[in-house]
């Protein structure tokens, strides 16, 4: 007689955000991290810096995260910019390439910022098409990642959810969900965060993102402000346990930017990741609201 | 204009010209003032930009305050914005921009100071590479010679200041009390070269900083010999390439083909 056992659920992988002060520690020793990923800018005008990268490589899966590319950009993307990331791309050969939901350069000028996107149909053919020939251009899936937001524009008539669905629906792209970006932009602008969560289209997100975020007092209200400078909130945990029971053992990645912690301290923040998803993958919808 | 790009250029204008008139119109506030909220994205610009200045022109910074520093900062982001994501290449007109700048005119040397600090930056960053064996040279025939290219390590740069810029830069390392610096013992050529796990910087002789900068721009031996030579007449080209291969300076070698523009004595783009 033979018993079948159950299938083995597929483990996430977890990783986390490579940034240039851990990048000796990281050459010295290979610590122990399922994935790392880079701001693919970083190595577009720093071959030191790139050599290092190409080390690093040979142990560990990268991912390049773009931060300037400007999808949402009104004026045509740069193709200097978009050459150079593709032939980084092909130098790196990376696990995923993505990019963010917002713009940063206009009349010639960098502003070094994800600035937010009215969401309407002009965006969306503006950043539609500016996804095509990205894909194009790199000969690779790009992943999309849903920004933090401040503010909201008048003029917007889709829900920021709705609107990656139609992107990736129209594109092929796939999604990067950053769940404290959800749940920074819902506080901020009095939105519902589960409920954008839960109109993302799961087949197409393959990456989340986790992250610390601060809180400013502004006029007499709390602003939080997404400056990955600090551990996960509590509400930012239980989005991710919605968010893999929902998208499944997708890659999750834990980013700091400020403040930056010793390595060690990332790869705890990583290592919790994976136990609450295998906890979620392992419980199904039990654990959803713990 | 496009819709989308008019609120665009209206958000750049609130950022970089504090002017957020017309897109304050275009924000909802949700309760609160929409330049309020636009200010967030604001503060990002300017605190991240000041702060990749900060890193690149630390001894800058040391010398003028933080607060002036800041302030220069501002000034210049608003006037000599990044033009591309490459943040590593912008900065580059700082050195100029701080030359001008009127609150600035007390410290002469300020200017020269931000040169020292960008070329560690670029030296810095240059791919690494692996330095030929002098027999490469040999190898040319005789008559080739006055057309070979020597390529230097790039992380190789040259500076000549009329001011002491390097004791400048050593006196703003140790925390504490800045020691004085004896303006008038004047400048000199500096070298600067990535070495060991970070970047070496050493004075050097003028008619060598003259040739080796011209090797820099891929100007042939002949070139590079008659520049040097305008410095100092005595100049010995056999012990100055010498040098550069004991030093593990090249890293390549080609011949110029005859006729070559950078070939000329004096070509018209020099």
């Amino acid at each position: 007689m033979t018993i079948l056992a159950p299938a083995p659920q597929p483990l996430p992988l977890v990783g986390v955000g490579l940034r240039t002060d851990h990048v000796p520690e990281v050459l010295a020793a290979a610590p122990a991290i399922g994935w790392l990923e880079v701001h693919a800018e970083n190595y577009l005008a720093d071959a030191a810096a790139l050599a290092d990268l190409l080390a690093i490589r040979r142990d560990t899966p990268v991912a390049l995260h773009g931060v300037g590319l400007s999808l949402g950009g009104a004026e045509p993307l740069d193709r200097g910019h978009l050459r150079r990331l593709g032939a980084l791309a092909r130098a790196v050969e990376p696990m995923l390439v993505s990019e963010h939901l917002a713009w940063s350069t206009v009349g010639g000028t960098y502003l070094n910022d994800l600035l937010p996107l009215p969401y309407t149909d002009e965006t969306l053919a503006v950043v539609a098409d500016h996804v095509d020939e990205a894909q194009e251009r790199l000969g690779r899936r790009l992943l999309v990642e849903n920004p933090s937001a401040y503010l909201r524009f008048a003029a917007s008539t889709i829900e920021e959810a709705d609107f990656l669905a139609t992107l990736a629906g129209r594109t092929g792209c796939g999604i990067l969900c950053d769940v404290n970006n959800l749940h920074v932009r819902a506080w901020n602008l009095g939105e519902d965060a589960e409920r954008a969560l839960s109109r993302l289209p799961a087949a197409a997100v393959t990456e989340i993102h986790l992250a610390g975020h601060g809180a400013n007092d502004i006029g007499g209200r709390t602003m939080l402000i997404d400056d990955h400078g600090g551990a996960v909130a509590a509400p930012v945990w239980a989005l991710y346990r919605r968010a893999v029971h929902r998208f499944g053992a997708v890659p999750t990645l834990v980013e700091w930017d400020t403040n930056l912690p010793p390595l060690a301290t990332l790869v705890a923040e990583a290592a919790e990741a994976r136990r609450v998803a295998v906890a979620v993958l392992a419980g199904g919808c039990r654990d959803i609201a713990a | 204009m496009t819709s989308l790009r008019k609120l665009q250029m209206n958000v750049r204008r609130a950022i970089l010209e504090g002017d957020a008139v017309a897109i304050a119109a275009a924000v909802m506030g949700d309760g609160m003032a929409p330049a309020a909220r636009l200010q967030v994205h604001v503060n990002h610009v300017f605190a991240t930009l000041t702060d990749a200045l900060a890193v690149t022109y630390p001894v800058v910074r040391r010398i003028v305050g933080e607060r002036f520093f800041a302030a220069l900062a501002d000034r210049f982001i608003r006037d000599v914005p990044p033009r591309d994501p490459r943040l590593a290449l912008w900065g580059a007109a700082f050195p100029r921009f701080v030359g001008a700048a009127p609150g600035c005119a007390g410290l002469p040397y300020l200017s020269d100071v931000a040169r020292l600090e960008w070329a560690m930056r670029v030296s810095r960053r240059a791919a690494p590479a692996v330095a030929i064996a002098p027999d490469a040279i040999l190898a040319v025939p005789a008559a080739d010679q006055p057309r070979v290219v020597l390529r230097l390590d790039s992380s190789l740069r040259i500076l000549v200041s009329r001011w002491p810029a390097l004791a400048i830069w050593q006196a703003n390392q140790a925390p504490g009390e800045v020691p004085t610096v004896d303006l008038g013992r004047g400048g000199g050529a500096l070298e600067i070269r990535r070495g060991g796990d970070g970047v070496a910087m050493a004075p050097i002789a003028r008619v060598d900083a003259a040739f080796r900068r011209d090797l820099l721009r891929r100007r042939p031996l002949l070139r590079a010999t008659a520049a040097a030579l305008d410095v100092d007449p005595f100049f010995d080209l056999a012990l100055a390439i010498r040098a550069l291969f004991a030093g593990g300076y090249v890293v390549g070698l080609s011949v110029l083909p005859q006729d070559h523009p950078n070939d000329k004595e004096h070509p018209s783009w020099t």
